[in-house]
């Protein structure tokens, strides 16, 4: 039982603790949270289940239940939406382990004591993760861009023809994949930092006293040491590039044609360009039906870590 | 051997600089570009070494309402980084220092928040928003993003571990009220974290594309983000102003980031993403 401060029990254990009109106060503390929280995502969330049973649509502004027509239809093989989810797929599961390389790769270059000036390092390779999808979009596009794009202005001058990055329906989507990774890495860049300093000098001392090679004692020693946070990682890059959207909105629209089309931008162009609430929200469920799944893996992997 | 070793160390080096160069090389050649004339920029044979002018960064002040844009831009990410603070710090400090029936429910119904991104909702968003009327318009650009769960449970974590429960208590026997005892005592003692969430807050809401794109419609209201998502959708794109305005966008953060660097490190080892 509780304690209070005078030392007695507590009359008010039975409540939860603490006296109620301070447990008001804790209420009044988190209401500006909560109830943006229910307003702006619990009830969105809930509603969505609600309208993916329905045809509503946005321009009369109605609808009539029609049961899980809207499921059957999306779920049909050949199916724009059975289509977009499975070029997202494919996408996530290029992006991950890349991601997961690259973020390692840049992690160790700068923790290790070969380099110089890691701070500016570590603050280059974290700058994308900084930028807006509109700047990263952009930067992207004119970088790669046919005509006047840095790559093929140098194949040019070296008398090559130039790329046809983004007009080639496969080059768009390799193209779309190495931005992406190119945006997240750094990110998890300082997450494999983190762990890589907690881990403790003697641990290092001992590796190097059994006199393997730098590459074996990383493997063997290092690297199952970082597990937790390399389950982290890939958990949270596969959440990040499947709901990806911003980025490819503006780089590349989901074009050409639909080569570059993921699950988010289905749901953004049934709604808002072809006015479907319905059956985008259809869309929605499962692509959060399969988010839900990898987020309480996340949480897991947390709880364990502490 | 000693003479090998530093020979490996210049080249290894070397070759991370090389890297890092071509790292963000991207972002370099758009601002490289951003200071060419337009002709230099479609030039054939094209040209890579060009004179340098300010050209488009004139016509983006003269043709556009960039003006208005940032204005939008930092109206919006420094009122929702004031408003996400107190209530970020508002939530924590009721979660660390209170006992109170369901707490455990509340801090596990917070954290779940996260597991419901926008992207997945964006639709019913778009319809509870015109329902209570805050498509286009401030309020709704400001407000509904203004509560995150990584802010919240910044601040638990912090004030429970930084602020002492003595001190909470002593406050109280001499008649502090528990507003005053936040105002007053929990404020002031969480500079740090102050810091910590303002930082993420304002990169959050400075680079956000999404939530505008949901809630705003006309010019404007436009942040510089959405501004520049949509003159690059353009059918023709005027590349010279539009790499101009995107060196621009960019600027508020780097410059925030290049002076408080190790607010972003925080954020991040926390696991969480917004």
């Amino acid at each position: 039982m509780r304690v209070c401060r005078e030392g007695k029990p507590s009359r008010f254990a039975k409540t939860g603790g603490m006296p109620l009109n301070k447990q008001l106060m804790a209420w009044l503390f988190l209401l500006p949270n909560l109830l943006i929280f229910c307003i702006f995502i619990v009830t969105p969330a809930l509603s969505s289940f609600y309208f993916s049973f329905t045809d509503y649509d946005m321009l009369t502004f109605s609808g009539k239940f029609i049961g899980v027509t809207n499921f059957k239809n999306l779920l049909q093989p050949s199916s724009d939406f059975v289509r977009a989810l499975l070029r997202t797929l494919i996408y996530t599961v290029t992006v991950v382990p890349l991601v997961f390389i690259c973020s390692l790769g840049l992690s160790i270059m700068t923790t290790s004591d070969f380099f110089y000036g890691k701070p500016f390092l570590r603050a280059l390779f974290y700058w994308p993760w900084l930028l807006s999808p509109s700047i990263i979009g952009i930067s992207w596009k004119w970088f790669l861009d046919y005509d006047a794009g840095l790559i093929n202005t140098v194949l040019m001058k070296l008398g090559q023809n130039p790329v046809p990055w983004l007009i080639d329906k496969r080059l768009a989507f390799i193209s779309v994949t190495l931005v992406t990774i190119w945006n997240v890495a750094g990110y998890f860049m300082v997450m494999f930092n983190a762990a890589l300093t907690t881990i403790p000098n003697e641990v290092y001392e001992a590796a190097a006293l059994d006199g393997a090679n730098r590459w074996v004692r990383f493997w063997k020693i290092i690297f199952p040491l970082l597990k937790p946070t390399s389950v982290l990682v890939v958990v949270l890059a596969t959440i990040m590039t499947m709901r990806n959207f911003e980025i490819i909105y503006v780089f590349t629209a989901g074009g050409p044609g639909t080569a570059t089309t993921m699950v988010a931008q289905r749901i953004y162009h049934t709604a808002f360009m072809e006015r479907r609430l319905g059956l985008a929200s259809a869309m929605s469920v499962i692509l959060f039906c399969i988010l839900i799944v990898l987020s309480l893996l996340q949480f897991k992997i947390l709880e364990e870590e502490k | 051997m000693k003479r090998k070793r530093r020979f490996l160390i210049v080249f290894v080096n070397l070759f991370a600089y090389l890297f890092a160069f071509f790292y963000v090389l991207p972002i370099l050649w758009t601002v490289f570009s951003s200071l060419k004339e337009e002709t230099d920029l479609f030039a054939w044979p094209p040209r890579l070494i060009t004179k340098l002018t300010s050209v488009n960064y004139q016509s983006v002040f003269l043709k556009t309402p960039i003006s208005l844009f940032i204005r939008n831009s930092f109206f919006i990410s420094i009122s929702a980084t004031a408003l996400t603070v107190l209530i970020s710090l508002m939530g924590g400090y009721a979660l660390a220092k209170y006992q109170f029936r369901y707490r455990r429910f509340v801090s596990n119904f917070t954290l779940s928040m996260l597991m419901i991104p926008l992207q997945v909702i964006m639709v019913p968003v778009y319809l509870v928003l015109s329902k209570i009327g805050m498509i286009n318009t401030l309020w709704g650009l400001i407000i509904p993003p203004s509560a995150t769960p990584t802010g919240i449970f910044l601040a638990q974590r912090y004030i429970h571990s930084a602020i002492p429960d003595e001190l909470l208590e002593s406050a109280r026997i001499d008649g502090a009220g528990e507003w005053k005892i936040f105002f007053w005592i929990v404020l002031p003692l969480s500079t740090p974290l102050l810091a910590a969430i303002s930082v993420l807050s304002f990169t959050w809401r400075w680079n956000d594309f999404l939530w505008p794109l949901i809630v705003v419609g006309s010019p404007k209201l436009y942040t510089i983000q959405l501004a520049l998502g949509m003159y690059a959708g353009e059918h023709i794109v005027q590349w010279g102003p539009l790499l101009a305005m995107t060196t621009i966008s960019m600027l508020p953060v780097l410059i925030v980031f290049l002076l408080l660097q190790k607010y972003f490190v925080k954020g991040i080892t926390t696991g969480a993403i917004k």
